[in-house]
């Protein structure tokens, strides 16, 4: 019998909440065992699990209880409640899945702390009321001033001067997000049929188009390869996910060492050509045309 | 020998549907990825045989083997046993750095550089390898006292079925039945996929998540069909 048994309830019997919702609920610790403690701590955090390397984060640390001395029989009730966080959201997948976690330990000095952990879901929060959701207003977000349309340019005004009571907002990081064709592309390959010809045809489709893409970058490496064009062999081949998506994608660059300093977790924008798809790894392949 | 199902109450399974797995009474897909220190807790090793011979000057123990047979797991399980030791993995394409600390565990050896085998093989620090390659030549040029274990040669259907079984417990949601893997399973997938520890892994994490009719045993006849070598995802 460990020192204590610890269970915790939420107050959503679904334990389903909306990000920036109040989660709350109670953590019941049962003391078997008399136990000197250096205080009751609740963790919320989220954590990753499926296929492959795992990742977790947002911890967020409160004391429900400071140093006590728990006597056996005992059983504590102790509340507790938090702001969820807007993201991540809750995700299943196949290879990957995003939980949260509320996670509660009994502190003991020099023994293994007796610990709890449940799951909540989290969905997304409500849409704050200066963003309407309206098309134009992402592509104001997303677009660099240089290429920015007149209509475009009048809704980021109609923004700015109607909201001047928040001047303390930052305003989206431009740098990192792709362009609007970019998003476009990878929303029409995930809507395409994956065992077919779809995917093949709609880059063939695409194949003439030049894009401004910003990638995620997973790794650099040397071009080698019989298909691989001339003007591309022995350059370095950038490795990731289009920025903002999932979508995989290999950029091949003609430069021999000039990317050698990016490295995983980096981002690297450039303009590109899609040159085919990679059925094999469900990836999008492109030729960097920035440096011709 | 067989595992059935394992509980002897069925009780609430889940308050949310929405919840990772209640639909099976686990948390998680038990042939996902663990972190280090879950890997370590779930080791099932012998390991009593190189205590003494790790505390020797000079030693060397190298786990040789291909990957997914379980070297990380015996060098991950030693490091637990000798709280003093440094453990390094070498990921692929890159070089690292050799730890301090006694014994020295290093993981996927053959990365090492020639100039840092030199100069390791030569140091009288006792020495875990985790390897693709025998180094049993180098190391005997260099003074060491060499075991060699082949990680093949120590799986056998017991140990997989307890393996397997134990990292279902180890995601078990709450009290009542969960899938089971049964010795005949296990002997069936040692006879298919060898002792490549890994490609079961793979093959029981598709399984479990095609398991949506219910609790049961993972019997071969869930398995998909073999795909061809480099066809599927790498494990890590």
């Amino acid at each position: 019998m460990s020192r204590c048994d610890i269970s915790i309830r939420f107050d959503q019997p679904d334990r389903t909440y909306r990000g920036g919702d109040t989660v709350s609920g109670e953590v019941h610790v049962q003391v078997n065992k008399d136990t000197t403690s250096n205080g009751i701590q609740l963790t919320h955090y989220w954590k990753t699990h499926g296929y492959g390397n795992t990742d977790s984060g947002g911890d967020e640390i409160e004391m429900l209880a400071g140093d006590s001395e728990l006597r056996a029989g005992e059983d504590l009730a102790l509340p507790f409640s938090f702001v969820a966080e807007c993201h991540p959201l809750t995700y299943r997948g196949h290879h990957i899945n995003i939980d949260h976690y509320v996670k509660v330990a009994v502190d003991v000095p020099w023994a293994i702390d007796p610990k709890s952990e449940e799951e909540f879901i989290l969905l997304p929060g409500k849409r704050p009321p200066e963003v309407t959701g309206q098309r134009d207003e992402i592509v104001a977000q997303q677009s660099a001033p240089a290429v920015e349309s007149p209509a475009t340019a009048a809704t980021a005004a109609t923004a700015a001067t109607a909201t001047p009571a928040v001047p303390e907002i930052e305003q989206p990081v431009t740098t990192s997000a792709p362009s609007p064709e970019v998003l476009e592309l990878v929303q029409q390959i995930s809507a395409a049929d994956r065992f077919g010809s779809e995917r093949e045809d709609l880059i063939a489709a695409w194949s003439h188009r030049e894009l401004d893409v910003v990638v995620n970058v997973d790794r650099v490496t040397t071009t080698f390869g019989s298909t691989v064009d001339d003007a591309y062999q022995n350059g370095q081949t950038i490795q990731g996910t289009v920025a903002e998506t999932e979508q995989a994608i290999e950029v091949l660059t003609r430069s021999a060492g000039s990317l050698e300093d990016l490295s995983r977790g980096d981002q690297w924008r450039s303009r590109v050509m899609v040159s085919k798809w990679d059925s094999l790894y469900n990836r999008l392949v492109a030729l960097d045309v920035a440096s011709e | 020998m067989g595992t059935g199902l394992r509980g002897s109450t069925v009780t609430t399974l889940a308050t949310s549907s929405l919840l990772p797995f209640a639909h099976l009474n686990l948390r998680r897909n038990p042939f996902g990825e663990f972190s280090v220190d879950d890997w370590t807790r779930l080791a099932d090793v012998d390991l009593e045989e190189f205590d003494e011979l790790l505390t020797e000057p000079g030693s060397v123990v190298q786990f040789v083997g291909e990957k997914g047979y379980g070297k990380t797991t015996h060098l991950l399980a030693i490091g637990a046993r000798f709280p003093g030791s440094g453990y390094v993995h070498i990921p692929e394409g890159e070089r690292a750095e050799v730890p301090g600390g006694n014994p020295v565990l290093i993981d996927e050896a053959q990365r090492l550089t020639w100039r840092q085998r030199r100069q390791v093989f030569r140091s009288s620090v006792p020495l875990v390898l985790g390897t693709h390659r025998n180094f049993t030549r180098e190391l005997s040029r260099a003074g060491r006292r060499v075991r060699t274990v082949a990680v093949a040669g120590r799986m056998n259907a017991t140990r997989l079925t307890r393996i397997l079984n134990n990292r279902i417990e180890w995601v078990r949601r709450g009290g009542g039945p969960v899938p089971g893997v049964l010795f005949e399973t296990a002997a069936g997938m040692l006879e298919r996929f060898g002792p490549d520890i890994r490609r079961i892994q793979l093959e029981l994490y598709m399984t479990f998540q095609d398991m949506n009719d219910g609790i049961r045993n993972v019997e071969m006849r869930h398995f998909h069909p073999i795909r061809p070598a480099g066809s599927n995802l790498s494990w890590r």
